[in-house]
């Protein structure tokens, strides 16, 4: 059996969960996720928000009907099996098989009483003992929130804790630059990702590589060290009290601040932009920053 | 009879049948290596029927095919070096995720789409 350090993490819109390391996200959606092995979709998740009474009887009829027309899918209720139910003990779950022309699988819906989140996780088997192991290992790893008032968010190879009053605005996982932009009514945390960091610092600096990701033209960017990284910081704000009074009535942000550092031995430039009307929190930029990783 | 018919998809093949395919480059077009170390490579574009004809009447002389250039960047060099006629899609792949510690599927898509570019242009064809 691998061993659950060779497992990765996800966490995605307030659920985590491990996958295997040669597993990949495929693809992301607003609180959907599609994970692939090397032969194919291997899982697929689905997960929201509800309100009022959850009736799992009625969703599974819902989603059996909804897959026999979309996808010609059928789906049949199927009891819980032990090794799940050991690994669902933090939640109502009730599970079900289905069975395609080309393929089949086991999934279940998953019921949190205390956040009050719905999730939908189906697998795809092509080879079920293995499989059985494996979505059990997952299962037992999977969680729909946290205690401490902060999201998790891991995909590819970012890792970064931010607060829940910010919400994730857009997402982009282009090869070579990553960005997820949240906010927080007029703010913007916007994380960032570069690589490889070799290639796109071999005719320019770091701070000749931050002026060309954000030209702020009023100041300077400050380069600096921290932790043995080479860092630019730059920030932008009303210098005068009649420019402070009067950003509150302009439609666009005022205060911007930029912070940027290279993980040489990783070859990534991580960066950390902050927009807003109001002066920035540097309390949530600092906790941000330094949660921020490259894993 | 159906008036608006649907166009028949050309064969399509797996992702994994594509990966293992081995790019071969055009017999046909010139490298020329810049002091940087990048590549510029010609090829010859055919020219359409138009502007041949266009060249002809203004410039006097019968055009069939015209040089272009194509300058690669650093990644698009170090690709285009692996590139020796027996290496498949997914051994570049592994080679660049390696060199510039990519993770595979990231590595992936910046090959493939580079490949692909090369393809539509003529410059490669696939074993």
């Amino acid at each position: 059996m691998m061993s659950l350090n060779q497992w990765k993490e996800i966490a995605w819109y307030g659920i985590r969960f491990k996958i295997p390391a040669d597993w990949q996200l495929s693809q992301i959606g607003i609180r959907y996720l599609l994970i692939e092995d090397q032969f194919g979709p291997a899982m697929e998740v689905k997960w929201t928000p509800v309100k009022g009474k959850f009736s799992h009887q009625a969703h599974l009829k819902r989603l059996a009907s909804l897959q026999e027309k979309q996808v010609r899918k059928s789906l049949k209720p199927e009891p819980v099996s032990a090794e799940w139910e050991t690994a669902l003990t933090h939640f109502e779950a009730s599970e079900f098989s289905w069975e395609s022309d080309s393929t089949h699988g086991r999934g279940v819906i998953l019921f949190c009483p205390t956040c009050r989140h719905a999730s939908l996780i189906q697998f795809f088997h092509k080879d079920p003992p293995k499989h059985n192991l494996v979505a059990s290992n997952i299962l037992n790893s999977f969680r729909d929130h946290r205690s401490d008032d902060q999201v998790l968010w891991s995909a590819y190879d970012i890792r970064a804790l931010v607060p829940e009053t910010y919400e994730l605005k857009h997402h982009r996982f282009e090869a070579g630059r990553y960005e997820l932009d949240f906010a927080d009514r007029a703010q913007h945390i916007i994380l960032y990702r570069w690589a490889p960091a070799s290639v796109l610092l071999s005719k320019q600096d770091l701070v000749q590589f931050a002026r060309s990701v954000a030209g702020f033209n009023k100041t300077q960017p400050v380069a600096g060290n921290m932790n043995g990284c080479d860092t630019v910081e730059w920030s932008v704000s009303p210098a005068s009290d009649w420019g402070r009074w009067l950003s509150r009535f302009i439609g666009k942000a005022s205060y911007y601040w930029l912070g940027i550092w290279h993980l040489e031995a990783k070859n990534r430039i991580l960066g950390v932009r902050a927009e807003g009307k109001k002066p920035l929190d540097t309390e949530v930029l600092d906790g941000i920053c330094s949660h921020y990783e490259s894993v | 009879m159906r008036v608006f018919k649907k166009k028949p998809k050309g064969p399509s093949i797996s992702r994994a049948e594509a990966l293992d395919r081995i790019p071969v480059k055009n017999r046909q077009i010139s490298e020329n290596r810049l002091e940087t170390g990048e590549i510029v490579i010609g090829y010859p574009v055919t020219m359409r029927p138009f502007f041949a004809g266009l060249a002809k009447r203004f410039g006097g002389q019968e055009v069939q095919t015209q040089m272009k250039k194509l300058q690669l960047d650093e990644l698009g060099t170090y690709v285009w070096n692996l590139m020796d006629g027996n290496r498949s899609v997914r051994q570049l792949v592994k080679m660049f995720a390696e060199t510039h510690q990519l993770e595979n599927r990231e590595a992936e898509v910046s090959v493939t789409q580079f490949v692909r570019e090369l393809g539509r242009r003529g410059l490669i064809g696939m074993r």
